[in-house]
Parts: C-alpha cells; structure tokens; sequence
C-alpha cells in the first residue's frame, strides 16, 4: 500500500478535525440616564414596578419576523433586572449598560433583536422568560445588516431613550442598522454608543473594514 | 579382412556392449596391407583435390566478412596428419583421440571423409548426440559428395542416434530470466525457449540449474535411449538475500518470510493507524474543549445564534 490513501484519509480528518470558525458581535444597549432612573427607582420592594429587560436574538429570515411572537428559550439571555439597577454591567453617568455577546457560525446572517421591557406588579425574571408576551408592554426593534465577520470581533451599540408600545403587530418597525455602523477591525473599534455618526467601512471602497482583514 | 575385424572387435569393446558400427569403410586403407596403403594415398589425393566448400561453406579461417577462405597448404598437410592419427587412434582403441583427430581434420580441410569418421568414431563411443549433430550435418553439407552407399550408411546411422538421444524437459522456469543451466557439470545455453529441453546420450545424468540470489536446482538420474523426462525446476530464493530478486518473486518472497522492509509489514500498518486514531481524537479532543476559532466572547453568557437557524 502506498502512502497516498493514508495521506488523503489524513487529510479528511483534519478537515473534519477542523474547528469551526464564529464571528463575534458584542451589542451594548445603554439606557438614557432619565429611563434608567425611571426603571430603576421602584426598587424590589414595590411590588408596583418590576422591570426586566429581557433581549432575544434570531436570525434574519423569514423564520422569525418581529410581528410574531419569538417564544422564549432557555438560550435566550437572562433578563436583566433594572430595579436598583442590579443587572446592569456598569453605571455610567446614570446610564445604565448592558451587554451581550451574540455567536454567529456564518458571516452574511443579518440580526434581529427584540429589547421587551417586562414589568408590572407580579413581573418575574422567569416568568419574562415564558412564551406568551403578557409582560410586553413596551420594546424596541433592531435589525441589523451584516453583523458578523468569521473570526472577528464586532461591536454594535445603541443608546435607548424609550420604549415603544404596546403596538399592534402590523405598526412594528425596527430600527434598520446598517453595516457600516457595527464596529470592528479597526484600532478604535469598541462600543459605538451613538446611533448614527459611526462609519466603519472604508471610504475608498465601501467595504467593512473586516472584509478587509480576511 | 582379418584386420578390419579386429578393429570392429575393439569398436564393439569401446562401445561396451553397443551395436557394431562400420567405421573402417573408409579407413581400410590404413589398416591392411600395402594395396590398402594405396587405396589411402589415393584418397588422401581425392581429398585434397576434393571441393573445399560445400553449400556455400569454405574450410580454413574465416576471413573478415565471416566467410572461410581456402585451407592453406599447411591446414591441409595438417589436416592429413590429423586423419592420419584419427585412423591410428581406432586402430589402438583411442576412441576419443580418433574423434579429436578427426575432429581438427575436417576443421581445417573440410572433408566430408573426416567429418564422417568422426561421426562413426562418435557413435562408437556411446556420443549418440555428438554423432547425431555430425551425420546431420554430413549429409545438409556433403550430401552430393557422398557414394550413394556412404549416404544410405549415413542415414542409417542418423536414425540410429536420433533414437537414442534422450531428452531432459525443464518446467517451471521463469520466462525472460536467464538460469545457468548444466548437464553433467557442462554449461548449458539458456536460449530462452520454455520449457527448456537439454538433449543429451542415455545413462547417468546430473542437470543443475541456478539463478543469482536462489537455491540451486540439482537433479540426478538415468535416462534410457530415447527416454524424454520432466523435470519439475522450483527455484527459492535465499533467505539471507530477498531483496536482490527480481519482481514478482521478490515480493512473494517477502510475504513468505515475513521481511521486505518497513511498509510491508501489517504491523507497520496497524501501528500507523492506531497512532492516527490516537492523534485523531487528541486533536477531536482538542479543539472540541477550544471551541470554534474566533474572538473570544466578553460575555459569561453569550448567545449563539445557531441555534435559531
């Protein structure tokens, strides 16, 4: 026997050996100073106001539009406790931030995310978690265009002035976010946490600076 | 006549039990009385004067075109001492020396009466191959010299040999490899041909037959006039040196003694592909508790959106 079958057999073991490959996109939502302090003041206490920030991720397509329900999954994020600001990652100038790191296996998959504000005098975190949307009073609406790179990191953040809602399905309209503002693969590439000014594409060419890279 | 039958008395004991053979018709002349000595002058002269070449052949050297020139009138005082000695050596029971006299006599003057002689002188001795080739060729070369009386001996003594000339048929040989071939200590020409038949006179016989980096091949045994026998030859390789054999002998060789280097060892393989295994699922292992090749995520908790496609 030759060595060739063995090196081709090697060669399909590596390959199936082979890790994959994920692009990275780390989303920030920052919540204005005013609807931080808003949500967070009732407190645990007062069975009044219970407010979660509860966040889902799914692909774009035509699988998860956002006038559905997306029913709620254990590999959903927990949602985030705004009372006495206990959830949020930090605090700064009363805003209070949270962050999330989203894994994508394919690059061109676009994102949606739904940000639900649950509350109410009986809201609980598992319960914000459940299928039905009884707790959805208010939310936002983000799709976003070509987030992912293979084996780089991206960043898209927005800053939430407040929530919409409760709207019939037919008046949803996400905020479209285009590619040019996630950041990544460049020396100041980090939480763009303005909503529009950031432009991550070259100039020259239009290209995202991670397409560059690979 | 007294003379001539003692000489076919000692061809009888020459031949050690052998038929009778008439050799001395042309050699009266050297065994009797005064009017025989003429007969032989005479015939030394018809030689001599005889054509020296037969069917496009010339006796004496050959020149640079291949083709003989006319003996020297030194080969032909040669050659009728030779003849000369040959007719002695019979009249002494010299078998042997007759053929070699006679032998170098036709050599050099390319008489049909030396080489006939010889032929007789052959065939006395028990040489019924050597004596078969020489009446064959008597007769391809000389047929139109020859009495139509010594042509009809000649034929009868042809068939004569031809029945006595026992064959060897060797099997088994590997085509297109040359053997050493020997019968009886005597090299043998490998021409090729399978199988590979050696032809050779009745009696004992010992056929040896080799090839480099194998083990001998050795026969012994008797053959009877006429007998044709198979010799089955199996050629081993020697132990001590596989690798020098030719394909595919080398290969089987291997295989037999369980050598031929590393690759064609089954253990070599066995090994190989266990370690691959093993190194298959260290790197499975590996690069399973690493995860994908990417960025690592800030996040304790990330979201992977595989899991909604």
């Amino acid at each position: 026997m030759t060595r060739s079958p063995w090196l081709v057999l090697l060669l399909i073991l590596c390959h199936a050996c082979a890790p994959e490959e994920r692009a990275v996109l780390e989303v920030g939502l920052q919540l204005t100073s005013p609807l931080t302090e808003a949500l967070s003041s009732a407190g645990p206490r007062d069975e009044a106001t219970h407010s979660f920030l509860f966040v889902q991720f799914r692909p774009a397509s035509s699988a998860w539009p956002f006038e559905d329900a997306w029913p709620a999954d254990p590999r959903d994020p927990l949602p985030v406790p705004l009372y006495d600001l206990e959830g949020c990652q930090e605090v700064v100038d009363g805003m209070c931030r949270v962050a999330f790191s989203v894994l994508s296996a394919t690059e061109v998959t676009g994102l949606r995310v739904k940000v639900r504000l649950c509350g109410g005098p009986s809201a609980e975190q598992a319960r914000c978690q459940e299928q039905d949307e009884t707790f959805e009073t208010l939310a936002r609406y983000f799709e976003i265009d070509h987030p992912f790179y293979l084996g780089q990191r991206t960043w898209w953040g927005t800053t939430i002035e407040r929530f919409e809602g409760p709207l019939p399905a037919e008046e949803i309209s996400p905020q479209r976010v285009d590619r040019c503002e996630v950041a990544g693969c460049t020396e100041e590439a980090g939480w763009p946490w303005s909503d529009s000014s950031s432009n991550y594409c070259s100039t020259s060419n239009g290209r995202h600076f991670c397409e560059d890279t690979m | 006549m007294d003379r001539l039958l003692q000489v076919e008395r000692m061809n009888i004991d020459a031949r050690a039990g052998g038929r009778y053979a008439p050799a001395m018709q042309l050699l009266e002349g050297a065994v009797g009385t005064r009017a025989r000595w003429g007969q032989l002058f005479f015939f030394l002269l018809a030689l001599w004067g005889a054509p020296l070449h037969a069917q496009g052949e010339q006796p004496g050297g050959a020149d640079a075109s291949g083709t003989r020139s006319a003996p020297s009138r030194a080969d032909l005082e040669e050659a009728r001492a030779r003849f000369v000695a040959g007719r002695a050596a019979i009249e002494a029971g010299r078998w042997a020396d007759a053929v070699e006299n006679f032998e170098r006599a036709y050599a050099l003057s390319s008489a049909p009466s030396a080489l006939y002689n010889e032929a007789v002188a052959l065939r006395a001795l028990g040489r019924y191959l050597e004596a078969r080739d020489a009446l064959r060729l008597l007769l391809r070369r000389h047929a139109d010299k020859l009495s139509a009386t010594r042509r009809e001996e000649a034929e009868r003594y042809l068939q004569e040999a031809e029945t006595q000339v026992a064959s060897v048929r060797l099997v088994g040989l590997a085509h297109a490899v040359p053997h050493i071939v020997r019968l009886d200590a005597r090299v043998v020409e490998d021409d090729g041909s399978r199988p590979l038949v050696l032809e050779t006179d009745p009696g004992e016989h010992v056929v040896e037959v080799s090839r480099p980096h194998h083990e001998p091949f050795e026969w012994h045994g008797t053959l009877e006039p006429g007998e044709t026998t198979t010799l089955q030859v199996t050629l081993r390789p020697h132990r001590s040196d596989p690798l020098d054999t030719p394909e595919p002998a080398r290969d089987r060789a291997q295989r037999r003694e369980g050598g031929g280097g590393l690759l064609s060892s089954p253990w070599f393989w066995v090994g190989s592909a266990v370690v691959l295994a093993a190194a298959g699922g260290a790197a499975w292992w590996y690069l399973e508790g690493r995860g994908p090749v990417g960025p690592t995520p800030l996040s304790s908790r990330p979201v992977d959106l595989g899991a909604w496609r």
